[in-house]
Parts: C-alpha cells; sequence; structure tokens
C-alpha cells in the first residue's frame, strides 16, 4: 500500500546526471500542468520588470510605448522625490505598514479558527456548503464590494442610516465623510473576501494531518480544546509561517481595489485611506506621469524584496526547517 | 524545368505582396476621434457613415470612428490610459480643464501643427480670432485648433426654470451666490428630493471667484484679473477664498448642499435631467440656457455672477488635438479643416443625421424628428459649443438667431486679462506639482462645496507649503516675469 507511484519520479542516485532534457521528457506531464502557470508568470511579472527603467526616465512620447521608452531622457532619481516631498509621506507610509500588519493578523486569526471549525462539523455536507459560502465573495471584484458596501453605507440611500439607524431612531452618520470608523470597516471588508480563500488553505493542510495523532490522543484522555491547541496548530505552523512570509513581502503593497474603491476615493477618508498606492494612483490620474508612478511602484517592489528577505532569515534563526529558501 | 517552377512561385508571391500591399494602401484611412460629450450615442454607428461616405467624396479617403466619454472624470481617466499606453488614435478633445493641454503638450503627446495648419487647414485658421491662435501656443507653437467660439468666459448659477416659476422666485437681484440664500431655503422645505444647490467637491461655486489662474490644474498659483503688478500669489490665502467657504460650509449644514457633495464623482447632469436640481454652477456665455435647455431637455434660468473676462485658459477651453500616434496626421488634419468649415459635416457629428435625428425646419432652423425627444434622441453627445466652429451651426427651433451677433458683443465687451497668452511649463518643478495636486484633491473640493470645515483652512495652506508650493509660486512668477519682457 505504501509502495506509492511517486517513487518512480522520486531521483535515483546511482544514476548518472541526465541533464534538463531527459528530466523534461521523464515528467512531461508534470511539467505541461506548471507551463500555463509558469506562462502567466513570465508574461505578467517578469516581461514588465524590464518597464521600470521609465522610473528613471522623464516620460515623454515618441509614438509607440516602446518607442518612447528608449528616447525618453534619464533623469536619475528624480522621478522618486514626489514620494518623499509630499506632506502626506509619513501618513502613507503608516497606513500601508498598519493596515497590512492588520490584516496579517486579522486574516490569519480568523482563517485558522474558521479552518478548525469547518473540520469540526460533524456533517460534510453541510460543511461543504459553509466553505463555499465564506469562498464565494473572493469571486468578486472589488468594485462589486465597493457597491455592496455603498448599499450599506450611503449617507442618505444607505441601508444602515435610512433603515436600521431609522428604526432604532439614531442619528444618521455621513460614512463617506468620517475617518473615525474606517479602519475598522477596511479591516473587515479586507476579511470579508479574503478568509474563504485563506481558510481553505489552512483546512487543507488540517485534513491532511496524520489521524492516528489524534487517535493516540484520544486514548490520553484529550479533550477535543486540547487536540486542537497541542496537535492542530503545532502541525500547520509550517502553512501559517509559509502564508504569513508571502504576506510580508507585500508589505509596502496595499490592494488598490480595497483602498480604492471601497471607500470610493473620498478625500475626506484620505487620512485613513491614502496607502502609498492610492497615493500613486491620484498623482498619477490628475498629471499623468507615468514615470513618477511608476518610481513608486519601483520602491515597493524593493522595499518588500528586503522585507522578505529579512523576515525569512528572522524564521530560519529560530527554526530553519520552517524557512523558505 | 525546376527553376521556371520556383521563378514562377516567386514571381507569384510578388505578386501577391504587390497585390496586397496596394488594397491595403487603397483601403481608406480610419479617422479615430475621442472627445467628451453625454457619453457614447446609441446611433453614432449611423453618423460614422454618413460622415464616412460624405468626407470620401470630399477627396479625403478615409472613414471617421468616433467615440464620446462621458463628462465627470470618465474621459479624462481614459485618455491619461490611452495617452499612457501609446494606443494610436488621431483626435482627441484637450482643454484647460480636462485633458489637459498643458501637460500633454510638455510630454510630447500631441504632434506640432503649427506649420501643418497653415498648410492643411488654411480656413479653419483663418476663421479663428487671433487672440485663440495665440493664446493655446506654447512656446510660440501650436498643438491643437481650438473650437470657434465664445472668447471670454463668465461664470454663475443656472437654475430650473419650472422651480423658479413655481415659486415665483426674483431671480433679477440674484447677484452673487449669498443672493440664492431665501430661495434654497424654500427649495429645502417645500421640494423633497430635489437638490437645492448641486455644490460639488469637483464641479462648485469656487469658479465664481474667477481668479487669473496661471498655472496647472489644482494648482492654487493666480493672479486677479485686473492685477496692476503681475504677482503671483496664492489665492486659498485670500480675503474672497475664506468667505466663500464660510458661506458654502453654512449651505452643506443648512442642508442646501447634498450630504455627499465632496464625494461624488459620478456625472451630475444626470439629476439636472431629471429636474432633481434647483441650482447648480456653469460657465455662461449669451444663451446658453437655450443650449442646455435643448441638449437636456429642460428649461433653465441664468444667473451671472461675474463679469465676461478673457484668461489664456479661455483660447484653450474648447480645442482638438491630433496625437503623436497618428498614421496619418496630414489626413486627421485635412478632415479637420472639412469639419471646421463644412457646414453639412459639422452638423451631422453634432446633430445626427437629418430626419432620422433631426429635421429643418427651415433653412438654418432644426427641431427634432417626428417622435424623438431630448430624452430619447439616439445621438445627442452634447457638443456644439466645443466642436470646430459655433457660427456654422445650426439653431434649434426656439433658439434666438441673434445668438452670434450676441457672441461678438459679449467676445467684445470682456476684459482681458493681462496674461493672456502666457502658458506655464511646470516640467522643472513637476515633483512639487503632483505633491501639490493630491493635496488639492484632498482639501480643496471638501472646503469648496462645504463639506469640510473652514477652521481647517490654516492647516490645508500648511500642507500645499509642505508640498512646495512656494517653489512652484516662485517658478511662475519667474516664467511670467521673463513673458512679460518678452512681449
Amino acid at each position: 500500500m505504501k509502495t506509492s507511484p511517486k517513487l518512480d519520479h522520486a531521483i535515483d542516485l546511482n544514476q548518472p546526471k541526465r541533464g534538463f532534457l531527459h528530466e523534461l521528457n521523464r515528467n512531461k506531464a508534470l511539467f505541461l500542468m506548471l507551463l500555463p502557470g509558469a506562462l502567466i508568470l513570465f508574461l505578467y511579472n517578469y516581461l514588465p520588470m524590464f518597464g521600470s527603467i521609465v522610473a528613471f526616465k522623464y516620460f515623454e512620447f515618441h509614438g509607440g510605448f516602446i518607442t518612447s521608452l528608449i528616447k525618453s531622457r534619464w533623469v536619475g532619481l528624480e522621478n522618486f522625490m514626489f514620494m518623499f516631498k509630499t506632506p502626506f509621506a509619513f501618513e502613507m507610509i503608516r497606513n500601508t505598514l498598519l493596515y497590512n500588519l492588520a490584516f496579517i493578523i486579522s486574516c490569519t486569526l480568523i482563517s485558522i479558527a474558521f479552518a478548525i471549525m469547518l473540520n469540526e462539523i460533524y456533517s460534510r455536507k453541510l460543511a461543504k456548503l459553509y466553505q463555499s459560502a465564506m469562498f464565494l465573495p473572493f469571486f468578486f471584484s472589488w468594485v462589486v464590494f465597493g457597491y455592496l458596501v455603498y448599499a450599506f453605507l450611503s449617507a442618505d440611500k444607505g441601508f444602515i442610516n435610512m433603515t436600521i439607524f431609522k428604526a432604532l431612531g439614531i442619528k444618521p452618520i455621513a460614512w463617506y465623510n468620517d475617518t473615525t470608523y474606517w479602519p475598522y470597516i477596511l479591516i473587515l471588508v479586507n476579511a470579508w473576501r479574503w478568509v474563504g480563500n485563506n481558510c481553505i488553505i489552512y483546512l487543507a493542510s488540517i485534513i491532511s494531518l496524520d489521524q492516528q495523532l489524534y487517535e493516540a490522543a484520544r486514548i490520553d484522555g484529550a479533550s477535543r480544546w486540547q487536540q486542537i491547541i497541542n496537535i492542530t496548530i503545532p502541525q500547520i505552523t509550517p502553512v501559517i509561517i509559509v502564508m504569513i512570509l508571502l504576506f510580508v513581502g507585500r508589505i509596502f503593497n496595499t490592494d488598490l481595489g480595497l483602498f480604492f474603491m471601497i471607500p470610493r476615493n473620498s478625500m475626506l477618508l484620505m487620512p485613513v485611506t491614502r496607502t502609498m498606492d492610492v497615493y500613486v494612483y491620484n498623482a498619477l490620474m490628475s498629471n499623468g506621469d507615468i514615470g513618477m508612478s511608476s518610481a513608486g511602484a519601483f520602491l515597493q517592489s524593493v522595499v518588500g524584496l528586503i522585507t522578505i528577505i529579512i523576515a525569512n532569515l528572522a524564521v530560519k534563526r529560530i527554526d530553519p526547517e520552517q524557512s523558505m529558501f | 524545368m525546376k527553376n521556371i517552377k520556383r521563378l514562377s512561385i516567386l514571381m507569384l508571391l510578388v505578386g501577391v505582396i504587390l497585390l496586397g500591399t496596394t488594397v491595403f494602401a487603397a483601403a481608406p484611412y480610419e479617422i479615430k476621434w475621442y472627445f467628451i460629450g453625454n457619453g457614447q450615442q446609441p446611433d453614432v454607428k449611423l453618423v460614422e457613415d454618413a460622415a464616412s461616405k460624405y468626407i470620401q467624396k470630399k477627396g479625403l479617403n478615409a472613414t471617421v470612428k468616433l467615440q464620446c466619454y462621458s463628462w465627470g472624470d470618465e474621459f479624462n481617466n481614459r485618455m491619461q490610459m490611452i495617452i499612457a499606453s501609446g494606443e494610436p488614435f488621431d483626435i482627441c478633445f484637450t482643454c484647460s480643464w480636462a485633458n489637459l493641454y498643458r501637460v500633454n503638450v510638455a510630454r510630447g503627446a500631441f504632434v506640432d501643427i503649427t506649420d501643418l495648419w497653415k498648410k492643411h487647414a488654411p480656413k479653419s485658421r483663418r476663421q479663428l480670432h487671433p487672440a485663440f491662435i495665440s493664446g493655446s501656443a506654447i512656446n510660440g507653437r501650436n498643438y491643437a485648433i481650438p473650437a470657434n467660439k465664445e472668447l471670454a468666459h463668465q461664470w454663475g448659477a443656472i437654475l430650473n426654470k419650472n422651480l423658479v416659476e413655481k415659486y415665483n422666485f426674483d431671480v433679477s437681484k440674484v447677484k452673487s451666490l449669498a443672493d440664492l440664500e431665501p430661495m434654497l431655503k424654500v427649495i429645502k422645505e417645500k421640494e423633497p428630493g430635489v437638490i437645492a444647490l448641486q455644490n460639488m467637491g469637483n464641479e462648485n461655486f469656487l469658479t465664481s471667484l474667477d481668479f487669473d489662474r496661471l498655472a496647472d490644474d489644482q494648482i492654487p498659483v493666480a493672479l486677479y484679473n485686473d492685477s496692476k503688478d503681475m504677482k503671483a500669489f496664492n489665492f486659498l490665502e485670500t480675503k474672497e477664498f475664506k468667505d466663500y467657504i464660510e458661506l458654502a460650509r453654512k449651505f452643506y449644514l443648512a442642508g442646501y448642499t447634498p450630504a455627499d457633495a465632496a464625494t461624488q464623482t459620478a456625472d451630475f447632469t444626470a439629476a439636472r435631467r431629471a429636474q432633481k436640481v434647483f441650482a447648480w454652477p456653469d460657465s455662461l456665455k449669451p444663451f446658453v440656457e437655450e443650449e442646455r435647455e435643448a441638449s437636456w431637455g429642460i428649461p433653465c434660468v441664468v444667473v451671472p455672477f461675474t463679469n465676461p473676462v478673457v484668461h489664456t485658459r479661455d483660447c484653450t477651453g474648447a480645442m482638438q488635438a491630433i496625437s503623436k500616434t497618428s498614421k496619418n496626421p496630414v489626413m486627421a488634419l485635412k478632415f479637420l479643416e472639412l469639419f471646421n468649415t463644412d457646414k453639412y459635416l459639422n452638423n451631422l457629428i453634432n446633430f445626427g443625421v437629418e430626419g432620422k435625428h433631426f429635421v429643418k425646419v427651415s433653412n438654418n432652423i432644426i427641431n427634432y424628428a417626428p417622435g424623438v425627444t431630448a430624452q430619447n434622441s439616439g445621438y445627442k453627445p452634447g457638443t456644439p459649443w466645443m466642436f470646430g466652429n459655433q457660427y456654422i451651426n445650426y439653431f434649434w427651433e426656439g433658439e434666438n438667431t441673434k445668438k452670434w451677433d450676441e457672441f461678438k458683443k459679449f467676445n467684445n465687451s470682456a476684459l482681458v486679462a493681462k496674461s493672456v497668452g502666457f502658458n506655464f511649463d511646470g516640467t522643472s518643478v513637476r515633483t512639487e506639482v503632483a505633491a501639490c495636486q493630491t493635496v488639492w484633491q484632498q482639501y480643496v473640493g471638501p472646503l469648496a462645496c462645504g463639506a469640510a470645515d473652514p477652521s481647517t483652512l490654516p492647516d490645508v495652506i500648511a500642507k500645499f507649503e509642505a508640498a512646495g508650493i512656494n517653489k512652484v509660486k516662485a517658478e511662475v512668477q519667474k516664467q511670467l516675469d521673463a513673458w512679460l519682457k518678452s512681449k
């Protein structure tokens, strides 16, 4: 039973090295499965890197994009200055970092909690139903979320002001003018969209855990709660760490959809919604300087790379087996 | 034998290629035109076909493709993307308030037409007031053809006439925004569901202060219209601005202005057309009420708040530029020449197909075709005022046919600001300009519509200073002084 077909593909140390082509031939099917993902990665993540040089140029139009890119003059770091010369520099860095921290914590905790709860549900049918219901929002775009939230929060037509508050006799709130509530709203909406997705990843790893551990624990008289604390969570720690590492790499990036669509780019909310991406977007939309906006994205990527290397080093020191590279 | 076979195949190939290129060369060139208006019209294909047929008859081997994006942010956002991505197109609408002319010229998005214009579109150049040509030139070079229309501008409010008559308002005494107050009060009390004052975050009565704005949009560097010393200042620091935002705040708190004024960015004209707005800010000129009425189908009353003035911005208030990505700029220019001077073509693109969208009442006067109204017409881009040449447009029935004489009077009565012809080049301070614009976006709209408390003004000014407004102001002054000296 244990002689799984996997062994066919295991590296046989006795065999002489055969090179990449041989490997390719042997694992045709696997490489074919890799192809679409790799292609997309190349097209969307590697090819545009060439365009990053626009961050160091004063972009002028000379026909098509590529020709313009080549012919525009170099300006050194001038494009980066608009990220620092603004009175919002501190504000946007603070917002970016704090929101991402809040997202990491809230999403991880809620997702794990739901994954464990789904795993504990006896009826598999119900568990599947809940899981699908939670997963559904992940497929909606932020535009849809923007309108859903607007339907709730609109000052003079929204469900909360016009139905709930009216029934309770509470004074309506101009939601899109008041910064007080937005940190919570954004964290909530972010969790709404992401929890279902993250939950499935955790659930998959919980389901694949060795059931013998639980049997042994039950024989020793461990309660459900003790099983969760002492078996489930320690066992899925590697997955949690990988998920957090993936997130940390993007700690200077925020989802423009979330911060732009949900608050409807309300200028009054900017003190709590302006992240680096929102700032770059607004600066680009008013004067269309793609050199400066690329500089913003470039800066975020470089800082993101540094943070992910540092985070990985930290993990390596604590527990070398859990690090990614 | 083999050689002959090869040769014949080669010959065949050459033949196919030759044929292909000649067919390709002979195929009509598609002129793609982006502009702002009431959005893409359902019957645009009919108009395109008619226009293509007509210009081919006039000797241009081309077809016309029209794309209209709506008022509000749509046109501007789309054009930013289209231009930044290098998409090939021929003509686009550009001006001082959307798809910004100066910014696009500085980045080289438009073809320098100074010489081409004289050669390929001489008639459309001759018919313009010289101020249009010199005022829209940047460092002596022209990059767009201004529409031949009113030269001066005037700011004020337009009111819904049905509501004015219903409550018997006397509008003759209204000289400023503050004078509207008693009427707003009545509307607020008696007309639930109607917006009393559509004073919005990005379309508001700040215009009625009518400063001579010198730099980019969203940069508060200005002169007074009758400036003696020609010293630029930050208009947020003036008493006029402070008084205005206090009034706007008062109206906002009283509930005359919509609660979401600062955040609403959709097309405001929809509510006006639905008769759900009493008063809104607008750019005025003789008989503007008739034009609005024809376009929106609602009766209007005009209340001017300022006197007619000419700024550089007015010379660049509505223009068509040729994109650097155009494959055939000369063809595009020849088309514009025809459009600007040919009565049939101009009215076709402005008003649609005769018999389908409108019928002629007399030689120069039109009305809707039977069964067609302003609301259900399949072609109503709402563009006549900014397209080509107003002086050859048909009149709608009921419109005053003395209009163009009044326009000339209007232009002649206007005060011409001393800065006309000065075009600021912001390239050297572009990081400061970008930083200041983000400050403007966040603070000025909410202040101007009253959603933000005027007591925050000193803080806003401090934010502008942190973003480098004083450096921009100094650069404006430097260029202005140099320009004055060269004049």
